[in-house]
């Protein structure tokens, strides 16, 4: 199986002297295509250093990433936003979408950095919604819907766009045990039937609960990684 | 383009309050300058023309030393040669001379240096208003023999009325004084108190006789011609002619008007300056706070790929909304309120006194050179391109990380 995500020997330190913090110490990391992963770990331990990390949005101290066959340290900071748009797709934890924006121009957002023609905008955005149970709500802005709703917004806009693999950085910190467990649904059903590669970091032990795969980082190093 | 353009108009309108606020305070402001514009260049061009017509006329014609020295002895050296050019110049649609010198009135109490304008009643009449200012009495009729004409102010002050006798001294061309008795015949009020003050009239051949003087010994001659703009012209075709005589035109003659025309133009670009500068603030503070709000949600945007050029794209257009909005209609109501205060004009009867003494009409009627709504129109583009510079630096400044981090 191909390597979507791979580490080598990456190391990210934040500050100098002896104010410096080792985020992530000697990682190395692969995820294939079509894996469901969870990455856990104690506050600080360094899974959103991580996820920036393969999200080609922060650059290691030293190492490798290579994302989609691709090492980004090959890449200009303007072609590094391009290849985020084309190859990556990313769901926050809050403020995912553009609030003056409805669900359907949020969701067809990243299409339209990327010249999709209109029409396939329209299908790909309109049958997504229908699937993640947000038909008739195409009109709403964010502020008229539930934090649930906004959440599958977000992965809407981030599936449309066709990237490698989505990474979610605590996607359901804010949301109540419903929409977790809704949004987890939805999420694991577009791995089983698209095939979409899922990475997560979490706290949310519902969310491990359905993750195949469960990396654990402490103090930056990864400490354990099993598959369920 | 057209997404960023509906995000950027939605953020405008997001707070309705403080962008209702902006956009109406950028209208007001040059709305109210182009108001403040219209009404000096009417009343400016309103005294032009209330000095042109009444005192100056378009074109003077002085011997060369008169200007320095207003002596008797400096006449106009070649009155014929003048007259003739005058004559066959198609533009000159009426003349006037005027025999001018320095004197002394007296009353029964009182003595004023004043100057003595002698005219040609006809003459002078049919080239400038003055003859038609009179308040009281008239210039001239057939009562008095040697009647003088003071302004109203002056008549107030040494207590004249029409028939009131006055004495005038003046140095004859022998260096010689002589004075003579006049009586008021005519109380005038040209609009310019300091004028109307120091000005009497009386008629020519009164003074040539008082002077025992056979020569018509003029001082000045005031041309009136068809169109202002061409003074300059015209002057250069009389000085083909004329060569012992120095001609000015009214610009030259009036150094107030011509300080008035230059600080006209200063004023004006001080008034645009400091209206654009309060815009360009106006905007600015806006639309970088409507970022500073938004930092996560731009933070979101260049995560998910959208390029620092889109960014900057998007806050630029915002910013550029307000001044596109705000500065046509600005310009529109400016304009429009300009146009009819052109045609109905501005009363300002009640300040009528003190518009008097600085030789203005109470009612002023607005005007604004086209030209001036094109560079404002441009100061306001390059105004808002300016102010919108800033903030979509800032926007694209914003690091997704640190962004993402606080939410
Ligand atoms: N920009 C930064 N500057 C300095 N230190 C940083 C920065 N970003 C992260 N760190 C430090 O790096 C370490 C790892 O942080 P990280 O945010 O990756 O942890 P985390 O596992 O995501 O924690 P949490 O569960 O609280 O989100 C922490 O000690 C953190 O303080
Ligand atoms: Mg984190």
């Amino acid at each position: 199986m191909e390597n979507v995500i791979e580490t080598k020997n990456l190391n990210k330190v934040f500050g100098i002297g002896d104010l410096a913090i080792k985020a992530l110490d000697d990682v190395n990391f692969h995820i294939q295509k079509g894996e469901f992963t969870a990455l856990v770990g104690p506050s600080g331990s360094g899974k959103t250093t991580l996820l920036n990390m393969i999200g080609g949005l922060d650059e290691p101290t030293s190492g490798n990433v290579i994302l989609d066959g691709q090492d980004i340290s090959q890449l200009k900071k303007s072609e590094m936003t391009k290849f985020r748009q084309d190859h990556i797709g990313f769901v926050f934890q809050a403020y995912n979408l553009i609030p003056v924006l409805s669900a359907y121009e949020n969701a067809e957002f990243i299409m339209l950095l990327q010249n999709v023609p209109a029409k396939e905008r329209k299908e790909r955005v309109y049958k997504l919604l229908e699937e993640v149970g947000l038909k008739g709500k195409e009109k709403n802005k964010p502020g008229e819907m539930s934090g649930g709703q906004q959440q599958r917004v977000a992965v809407v806009r981030a599936l449309a766009a066709q990237p490698a693999y989505i990474l979610a950085d605590e996607p359901t910190a804010n949301l109540d045990s419903k929409s977790t467990s809704d949004l987890l649904d939805l999420m694991y059903r577009l791995n089983q039937e698209e095939n979409m590669t899922f990475i997560f970091a979490t706290h949310d032990q519902r969310v491990m609960d359905r993750a195949k795969r469960i990396v654990y980082l402490e103090d930056g190093k990864i400490i354990k990684d099993e598959v369920h | 383009m057209k997404t960023l353009l509906k995000i950027s108009w939605r953020n405008c309108w997001k707070s309705p309050l403080r962008t209702g606020i902006v956009i109406g305070s950028i209208i007001v402001g040059i709305w109210s300058s182009i108001f403040m514009m219209g009404f000096m260049d009417g009343m400016m061009t309103s005294r032009k023309n209330n000095v042109i017509n009444t005192r100056l006329g378009h074109i003077q014609i002085h011997s060369p030393e008169y200007e320095y020295d207003p002596n008797i002895l400096n006449s106009v050296k070649d009155r014929e040669k003048v007259i003739q050019a005058l004559e066959n110049n198609p533009h000159v649609v009426g003349y006037t001379d005027r025999f001018v010198t320095e004197g002394v009135l007296k009353t029964a109490r009182e003595q004023r240096g004043i100057k003595i304008n002698g005219i040609d009643v006809e003459k002078d009449a049919a080239t400038l208003l003055i003859s038609e200012k009179a308040d009281q009495g008239s210039f001239f009729g057939e009562e008095f023999k040697y009647p003088v004409a003071v302004g109203d102010k002056l008549a107030k002050e040494l207590k004249l009325e029409i028939g009131s006798k006055v004495s005038l001294s003046l140095t004859k061309p022998d260096s010689t004084q002589t004075s003579k008795n006049f009586k008021v015949a005519a109380i005038y009020k040209s609009g310019d108190a300091a004028y109307d003050n120091y000005n009497i009239f009386v008629p020519k051949e009164a003074i040539y006789k008082v002077i025992k003087s056979d020569e018509p010994i003029v001082h000045e001659i005031i041309v009136k011609i068809d169109d202002i703009e061409k003074a300059d012209e015209v002057k250069a075709e009389l000085l083909k002619s004329i060569k012992s005589d120095e001609v000015l035109t009214w610009l030259e003659a009036d150094p107030y008007s011509a300080y008035a025309e230059d600080s006209y133009g200063m004023m004006m670009f001080i008034l645009m300056t400091v209206i654009i500068v309060a815009l360009l603030f106006g905007i600015l503070n806006t639309v970088i706070m409507s970022v500073l709000e938004r930092k996560r949600e731009i933070g979101v945007l260049r995560s998910i790929g959208m390029t620092k050029k889109k960014v900057w794209a998007m806050i630029t257009l915002e910013s550029l909304i307000f001044g596109l909005v705000g500065g046509p209609l600005g310009i529109l109501t400016g304009w429009a309120t300009t146009a009819y205060f052109g045609k109905y004009g501005f009363d300002l009867s009640s300040y009528g006194e003190a518009m008097e003494a600085y030789g203005l009409d109470t009612i002023v009627y607005f005007n604004i050179p086209v030209e001036y709504y094109f560079i404002y129109s441009f100061l306001i583009v390059i105004a808002t391109v300016i102010g919108s510079l800033i903030p979509a630096y800032i926007a694209t400044r914003v690091n997704p990380i640190e962004a993402i981090r606080s939410i």
